[in-house]
């Protein structure tokens, strides 16, 4: 296994709304922490509370981008790590972003804060969340070279991902009663992939060789190998 | 975390907390034009006042300052209610109750005119359905309208609405220029 850390995180949110619509589907954050390295109760949140003759929706998400350009092999059974904090009510979900200019060329501002897909799944939803300790939150189909975020994390130079509350953000519903589910963050450890990376090259076995026993093929290295007798 | 236990801070021009470091106002003193007509059309059949929520005070005094025969003030955040006794100190009319207005409704008595403003109240539903046991036949009521236009919140029948030009400093809870103040009478 190898483990790549995260270039850039955020925590962005959406404070103060009086309608779960204004909260979720809002597109400027009214708040932005870049990079923060502080210990966050409500770094992922869904909250709806009473206000003054009304409700008030608070939403925290919180954004990561990897810089995957030195990983071009197939990968397997990879993983996002959040080391946890103080709050542990809530289901999380990893949802893709396009956050970061997209690419994690840029840093990120308070309108990325739409800029996450929700009916494209890459994550499982993570049940328990444990405070001060590794969180470890599979992708969606993660044996599999082909999954989309083990593809993505293969394809393109750079992965970027939002982890936010499943039960009422995720899923777009309306709390009925006043809610809190978060679901705490300490920034100060940085946030990591942990994934399987199959040697790039030549993938078949040669006279009855495994592959992943074959180093070089008379003198040239797998890596260097597209094909052996036409195969 | 409720609001009940959050830490206020006490400022000349408002009342707010903080949550993860996002400062929420409670109440500003920008409403006190607000807070005059409030009590003004509460207060215009004179006799016995309600008032829900002591917050900053503004709408008591301006309660105070009319004809009236008794000022019932509830509050439940324990930083506000000593400074509702001590505001209430010497004022014969007035009587502090302390705690969730829904918890001791039913040893309250009827009134003239009622003014609901409370801040992260968990029964804040229960209040419309509690407005006719509480304001006399003829009475009146209004409550904060959080809304900057005439949506009817708490979906009480026969609410008009008396709109007031406002200049909010950017806050949390209230940023139009318009307010328009309920009015219901029983």
């Amino acid at each position: 296994m190898a483990t790549l850390n995260a270039s850039k995180w955020c925590r962005l949110a959406m404070t103060a709304q009086t309608s779960h619509a204004a909260a979720r589907d809002g597109t400027s954050a009214t708040s932005v922490s870049v990079d923060p390295t502080f210990s966050s109760a409500a770094a992922i949140q869904y909250k709806r509370a009473s206000g003054r003759s009304g409700n008030v929706y608070n939403l925290y998400r919180s954004y990561y981008y990897f810089d995957t350009s030195g990983i071009s092999g197939n990968v397997t059974d990879s993983s996002l790590n959040i080391m946890g904090a103080s709050a542990e009510t809530a289901q999380v979900m990893i949802v893709p972003s396009t956050a970061f200019g997209g690419d994690g060329s840029a840093d990120i501002v308070a309108g990325d804060y739409d800029n996450i897909t929700f009916n494209t799944t890459i994550g499982v939803v993570g049940a328990t969340w444990d405070d001060g300790l590794n969180n470890e939150l599979e992708f969606a189909d993660n044996d599999n070279a082909e999954g989309v975020a083990n593809a993505a994390i293969r394809d393109q130079n750079y992965f970027i991902c939002a982890v936010i509350e499943y039960g009422y953000d995720y899923r777009d519903i309306d709390a009925s009663s006043n809610t809190e589910n978060q679901a705490g963050i300490n920034f100060a450890t940085d946030a990591y992939l942990d994934y399987t990376e199959a040697s790039s090259g030549y993938a078949n076995d040669v006279i009855g060789v495994a592959t992943a026993n074959i180093g070089k093929v008379i003198g040239v290295a797998t890596a260097s190998i597209g094909k052996v007798n036409s195969i | 975390m409720a609001y009940i236990d959050e830490i206020l801070i006490f400022e000349s021009d408002k009342i707010y907390y903080t949550e993860e470091g996002v400062e929420f106002e409670v109440m500003m003193d920008w409403e006190d034009s607000i807070m005059s007509a409030s009590a003004a059309y509460v207060c215009e059949g004179g006799g016995d006042i309600l008032e829900i929520g002591f917050g900053m005070g503004i709408s008591a005094g301006y309660i105070q300052s009319h004809s009236i025969t008794s000022h019932t003030i509830i509050e439940n955040h324990p930083e506000i209610i000593p400074k509702a006794q001590a505001w209430a100190s010497g004022k014969s009319n007035v009587t502090i109750v302390t705690g969730s207005w829904y918890d001791i409704k039913d040893s309250l008595s009827t009134y003239d005119g009622v003014f609901y403003d409370a801040f992260g109240d968990e029964d804040q539903m229960q209040f419309p359905i509690s407005l006719s046991s509480l304001v006399k036949e003829g009475g009146v009521a209004t409550w904060w309208n959080s809304h900057p236009n005439e949506t009817n919140f708490f979906n009480i029948p026969n609410v008009t609405y008396q709109q007031y030009s406002v200049n909010p400093p950017t806050n949390t809870y209230f940023n139009s220029t318009n307010y328009y103040l309920p009015k219901w009478q029983h």
